[in-house]
């Protein structure tokens, strides 16, 4: 285990220094371009390193390679989402479209994800096509969802496979990538791109029921994705499952479509919540996880500790969300 | 229930004459009804694009209507806070060489819609009010009154056109709520000097507080007499549409000292605009919904002539089909509109978001004014004038052509609306996107090597790099846009997420294509892929040449990838 742990932090900060000096390339767009490679949370690159390093055969090297490919891809996807979705901020400071303007957000993203390819041509077929898969489902799950902005008659299939190429898709590679850089074999390769695939889905869906909830507890305003058009699986679930309530629901949105008004917004998320819905979508994200968890008794006990966690990370701030709030 | 005419076709504009002089043509019995008697007036901005004229060409209608018709050239976008304007092209999107518009006045052009009707052998019943559409088994039965008497009529079929504000599509289950809906006002003007013969676009409007979507015409009906007025998208209160006409007259007047001295023809007159038609809406049993009555009018223009024309000649055309083989009519309808109307015209239907937030792109198309600003701006711009794409674009290459074809339908199955938006880029961007394909076959020509796959996706991926480099290249926000109105600034949000959704979904299929080449091949061309981007990011903050570094930045990619070429090349003996 010390081994592994070595190995992690090695790969890590491997990682960090890979990322940075990348941003040194771009002397004029350093700034703007710190926050997207600098002080996130590693997630995907944590759960890669995380499986990798407790394989039968690490190499450091690959590791350090796949594990700078998936933060760098997300990154590029990050300075894009920022203009779609308007942010002004990330991780603290200016988005790179707030400082620099939009053209600069679409060449940096770009160059982030040139970059990140770069590290992934010379390799085998095999993970190139691992590769390109994610990259597609990925950018689909965005074109959708932006041709399914204020779109309110969304079946829930419909709607998970959606979530399931945004989100993910890139989970489910880097699991992939992790059994590969540590020696897994087949089998377990295969295991752990499901667990990915799962944890992958269940990370969309706790965001979705945190978005509904909101409030200073979890750090973000309530219903921002529903004032811009985006309906998750809470609100989608509402509706499909014609829950008590649905048609006011809907009157609400369309609302909030026309004014954009926060008083809307709070009162569709009420909505949702006393309809069941949110609960009802907090049932689905756990059962995914579940099948994560399911999933990572298949595979070697060594690994277990770090799946458990990981998994166990993806439902912060959610306990008892779809419970009616007391009176 | 004997029928008395095989076809009855409510309302007698533009669609409803369309319609009924196509089935009179074809031998069919028609009573066309309307509860008005010809001519009669009707608000409209009295624009005919070249596609109304074709329409009316190929109703035999053009040579009566001719002499009243004032021919125009060109189109004029007017910035009416700066005062710059920009001449271009009217669009048409059937035959790029007709440029010819007309503006014809909408109770002259109906009225000898119908005489030619009729002239055909169609039986015109007017001053009839129609309040009830049924249907049975055998066909339908229209009644209605004709002052205090009572008129009833039998037919196989109906055809709806009953225009914007018609109730009886209500009736027989249509929905009542167009995805896009708008409002328009208008009046004459006498003018002292001469109206130039152009349709001339005004951007930006605004309302009491705020800009907004939608833009301000003059087209002239006579060299003395033009027809004003504002349309707009979005909004729903008649005092925020005459407020803006009453700023745009007053914009006018500053801008064009000329209309200082020009009279008021009546007083101003306001109309309904209905866009985004559903093909799913348009057949009921043996009714069929054309014209306004169908929301054809164009979600972006606002110009709804041309599609009534050809909505009310597509609508008697698959009901000719219909009376034949009885239960085809619904797709034979279908079929017919989904081949003229193409998508971006049904883009209520396929993009909804563009129906709140991305009406405003209509501020874009118009607002664009001078080279409008990004090329996907433009594109989008093309792509919403409802424009055939393809006959712009020379295939002077064989190979050139194929990868485009390829790459074309890689993404179609997925992304139809990205592979026409595509299409425009091509047609409208500053650089050649040929150019570097250009390049890479003049070596890897047809004659010289026989189809090597790793050849033709190397040059896929060159287009894929091509077509990146040009989306993130040409995206530069014009200063302007820093005090934009709202509206502008949500049709420049809308056309970047475009952007930025399409590079995505690019990127991601250069990684595809690059799966299917050596490694070392595409190692090569990710190199100079980021070289490419580097650059770019570079040249964001230098403010020079653009145009100019794009096409640098490509020739270095051409050379790139013709080199990685070169090694999937066998060598001869």
């Amino acid at each position: 285990v010390s081994v592994a742990a070595a190995t992690e932090a090695l790969v890590l900060d491997g990682v960090e220094r890979h990322l940075l000096a990348l941003g040194e390339d771009l002397p004029h767009m350093r700034a703007g371009m710190v926050p997207y490679l600098k002080g996130g949370k590693r997630l995907r690159a944590r759960l890669l390193v995380g499986i990798g390093s407790r394989g039968e055969s690490v190499i450091t090297e690959r590791l350090i390679r796949y594990a700078t490919f998936v933060e760098l891809i997300h990154a590029g996807g990050l300075c894009h989402d920022d203009v779609v979705d308007r942010s002004e901020t990330r991780r603290g400071a200016p988005s790179i479209g707030n400082l620099y303007g939009v053209p600069a957000a679409t060449r940096g993203g770009l160059y982030l994800m040139a970059r990140a390819h770069q590290l992934i041509a010379g390799d085998d077929g095999r993970v190139r096509a691992w590769v390109a898969d994610a990259a597609m489902r990925v950018a689909r799950g965005q074109a959708r969802e932006m041709t399914d902005l204020y779109r309110d008659d969304m079946s829930i299939d419909e709607y998970l496979r959606r979530a399931d190429d945004k989100t993910a898709a890139l989970f489910e590679l880097t699991a992939r990538l992790a059994a590969l850089g540590g020696g897994f074999d087949d089998r377990e390769q295969g295991l752990l791109a499901t667990y990915g695939a799962r944890v992958g889905l269940a990370f969309q869906l706790a965001d979705d029921l945190r978005d509904v909830v909101g409030g200073p507890a979890l750090g973000r305003e309530r219903g921002t994705d529903l004032r811009e058009g985006v309906y998750t699986l809470p609100v989608i679930l509402t509706i499909a499952e014609r829950r008590a309530g649905w048609r006011d629901l809907r009157r609400a949105m369309r609302i909030v479509r026309l004014h954009r008004d926060q008083e809307a917004v709070d009162a569709c998320c009420e909505m949702v919540t006393s309809s069941g819905g949110l609960r009802a979508a907090a049932g689905i994200m756990r059962c995914h996880l579940q099948a994560a968890l399911e999933t990572a008794q298949q595979l070697p006990r060594r690994l277990r500790p770090v799946l458990c966690a990981f998994a166990g990370k993806v439902a912060y701030g959610l306990d008892g969300a779809g419970e009616a709030p007391a009176a | 229930m004997k029928p008395d005419a095989d076809v009855v076709v409510v309302g007698a504009g533009p669609a409803g004459s369309a319609a009924a002089t196509t089935l009179a043509l074809h031998g069919v019995s028609v009573a066309l009804v309307d509860r008005a008697w010809f001519p009669r007036a009707k608000v409209c901005g009295d624009g005919l694009t070249p596609r109304a004229l074709a329409a009316l060409e190929r109703l035999g209608a053009w040579t009566q209507i001719e002499p009243h018709a004032q021919l125009v050239e060109s189109l004029r976008t007017v910035d009416l806070r700066t005062g710059f304007s920009w001449v271009g092209p009217i669009p048409s999107r059937l035959d790029p060489q007709a440029d010819r518009g007309a503006v014809v006045r909408r109770d002259v052009l109906d009225h000898a819609l119908l005489r030619r009707a009729i002239e055909v052998g169609v039986s015109f019943h007017g001053g009839v009010t129609i309040n009830r559409v049924e249907q049975g088994r055998d066909g339908c039965a229209v009644s209605g009154a004709r002052g205090a008497q009572h008129w009833e009529c039998g037919s196989c079929a109906v055809i709806l056109a009953e225009g914007a504000t018609g109730r009886l599509g209500a009736q027989v289950g249509a929905s009542t709520v167009p995805l896009v809906d708008g409002i328009a006002l208008r009046q004459y003007w006498r003018c002292s000097s001469p109206v130039p013969p152009t349709f001339t676009i005004y951007v930006p409007l605004e309302t009491r507080e705020r800009s907004c979507a939608g833009y301000g015409w003059v087209f002239p009906v006579r060299a003395d007499l033009a027809n004003v007025g504002v349309g707009l998208y979005g909004v729903r209160d008649g005092r925020d549409l005459r407020a803006a006409y009453r700023g745009f007259v007053e914009r006018l007047c500053n801008l064009e000292p000329e209309w200082r001295n020009a009279e008021p023809c009546g007083g101003p007159r306001g109309g309904v605009l209905r866009s985004g038609v559903a093909l799913s809406e348009l057949v009921h049993g043996r009714i069929v919904l054309a014209g306004d009555a169908a929301s054809v009018t164009n979600p972006f223009t606002g110009e709804g002539v041309a599609q009534a024309l050809d909505s009310g000649e597509l609508s008697a055309l698959g009901v000719l089909e219909g009376l034949q083989s009885p239960g085809r009519l619904m797709s034979a309808i279908v079929d017919r509109m989904q081949e003229t109307f193409p998508q971006s015209a049904r883009i209520g239907e396929q993009l909804p978001w563009l129906v709140s937030r991305g009406r405003h792109f209509v501020a874009e198309f118009w607002g664009a004014v001078s080279p409008p600003v990004t090329v996907v701006g433009r594109a989008a711009r093309r792509m919403a004038l409802e424009e055939n794409l393809r006959p712009r674009i020379a295939e002077t290459n064989k190979c050139i052509a194929r990868t485009w074809e390829q790459l074309g339908a890689s993404l179609k199955g997925e992304f139809p609306l990205l592979t026409q938006l595509l299409e425009a880029v091509r047609a409208e961007s500053d650089v050649s996107l040929d150019a570097p394909l250009q390049m890479f076959w003049r070596e890897h020509g047809e004659d010289r090597v026989a189809r090597i796959p790793e050849v033709d996706h190397i040059a896929q991926l060159l287009s894929l790099a091509t077509l990146m480099c040009v989306l993130a290249g040409e995206s530069r926000t014009k200063p302007n846009r820093v005090d934009a109105g709202a509206a502008l600034r949500e049709a420049a949000w809308a056309v970047d997420a475009v952007t930025l959704g399409a590079a995505d979904i690019l990127m991601a299929h250069f990684f595809a294509v690059a799966a299917r080449v050596p490694a070392a091949v595409s190692a090569e061309c990710s190199r100079a892929l980021s070289r490419a981007f580097s650059e770019l990011c570079a040249q964001t903050f230098d403010g020079c040449g653009e145009v100019e570094l794009i096409k640098a930045l490509l020739d270095d990619l051409a050379t790139t990838f013709r080199g990685a070429a070169r090694t999937c090349v066998p060598r001869a003996a």
